[in-house]
């Protein structure tokens, strides 16, 4: 593989991280709650104590999110927002 | 029900009433004058509207007075006041008391383009193309930049006389120091690029090596052709970038 070829490999590679994440490829998704395993979650979690992507410390934190297709982060176990956010208060008392 | 002969007799009756609105050259009725200068208010605003900086830099009477030269020598094509006006910068560059100050010709083609910007539906990115960087030989993959960017070239520090004049219209104060600092260290020509984020238009510089880069992109060179002639680009940090901001829309294959 010549060097234009790596640098054209690393771009695709890199081009497609930011598909994943970028917020603009969003659109037809749901920020999906208790799914994401340690390191896996998207940008900032309901505790308000990290703002990136990759931040979260524990699997399948319930104050943690990932990006899903609409319509189906309940029926691979995980919450939507306005759950997710009850829970989390709950167990703050 | 009218016939052909009245119906056109009426046409012509009409288009007549709207040559001699916008004709603001010939003598008018006192009736006429009432629309006539209803018009031209409705045109006043509509300019200051699209062109906020350039009222801040030449207040809103001059802006009545270029309104009026637009009326006459470029009338709106529709009912659409935000699509009208386009034509200012070069109407600027023609008027003697404002061409000396050249800076304000790029300042309105500025605020022209952010208007654009600004109201283009942003252009979808065909995502399935980028695999051409690996399954096709470079030199036959060309970038598409979106048609919902635009650059701008300037001899001028065109982006801080802008930031500096935006938020005059609520009440802020100039910053002169600020500007006088910009002004003073601007060394040649600056380039801006304009883009949507979140229906919002953005500006943001570009290097003259990004701008030679879009410019390189925009006469159809090859990625091959681009990573030649641009070895201190970062070409995976520039493309990622360009997929977040939607910069651009697909990869193409060309044959030779």
């Amino acid at each position: 593989m010549n060097t234009k070829q790596r640098i054209a490999s690393a771009a695709l590679a890199l081009a497609i991280t930011t598909i994943a994440t970028a917020p603009v490829y969003a659109e037809g998704k749901e920020k999906c709650y208790g799914v994401a395993a340690a390191g896996q979650n998207d940008c900032g979690n309901l505790a308000g104590t990290h703002s990136c992507a990759g931040a979260s410390k524990v699997d399948y934190d319930p104050g943690e999110w990932k990006l899903v297709a609409k319509g189906t982060c309940e029926s691979i176990g995980g919450m939507l927002k306005a759950e997710a956010k009850k829970r989390y208060q709950e167990s703050q008392r | 029900m009218l016939t052909d002969l009245e119906r056109k007799a009426l046409q012509n009756r009409q288009r007549q009433l709207v040559n001699n609105l916008f004709d603001q050259r010939k003598p008018a009725a006192n009736g006429l004058m009432v629309y006539r200068n209803s018009l031209l208010m409705n045109a006043a605003r509509a300019l200051s509207l699209t062109y906020p900086v350039m009222t801040q830099l030449i207040g809103e009477q001059a802006m009545t007075i270029l309104a009026r030269e637009l009326l006459l020598n470029h009338p709106p094509h529709s009912g659409d006041w935000a699509e009208w006006g386009g034509e200012l910068s070069d109407l600027v560059r023609q008027t003697q008391a404002l061409a000396e100050m050249g800076f304000l010709q790029d300042v309105a083609r500025l605020e022209w383009v952010l208007h654009q910007v600004g109201r283009a539906s942003p252009a979808p990115i065909d995502v399935t193309t980028l695999q051409h960087l690996e399954q096709i030989p470079l030199n036959r993959v060309r970038i598409h930049v979106s048609p919902a960017i635009a650059r701008i070239s300037s001899d001028y520090p065109l982006e801080a006389i802008w930031r500096a004049h935006r938020h005059l219209a609520h009440s802020e104060s100039l910053d002169h120091r600020g500007l006088a600092e910009a002004v003073a260290d601007h060394q040649g020509e600056s380039h801006l690029l304009i883009y949507q984020q979140s229906a919002v238009p953005r500006i943001r510089p570009l290097s003259a090596l990004e701008n030679q880069w879009f410019i390189d992109i925009q006469r159809g060179l090859s990625v091959a052709e681009l990573l030649d002639r641009h070895p201190q680009m970062d070409f995976a940090q520039w493309l990622s970038d360009a997929i977040a901001h939607r910069l651009i829309t697909h990869l193409s294959k060309h044959f030779f």
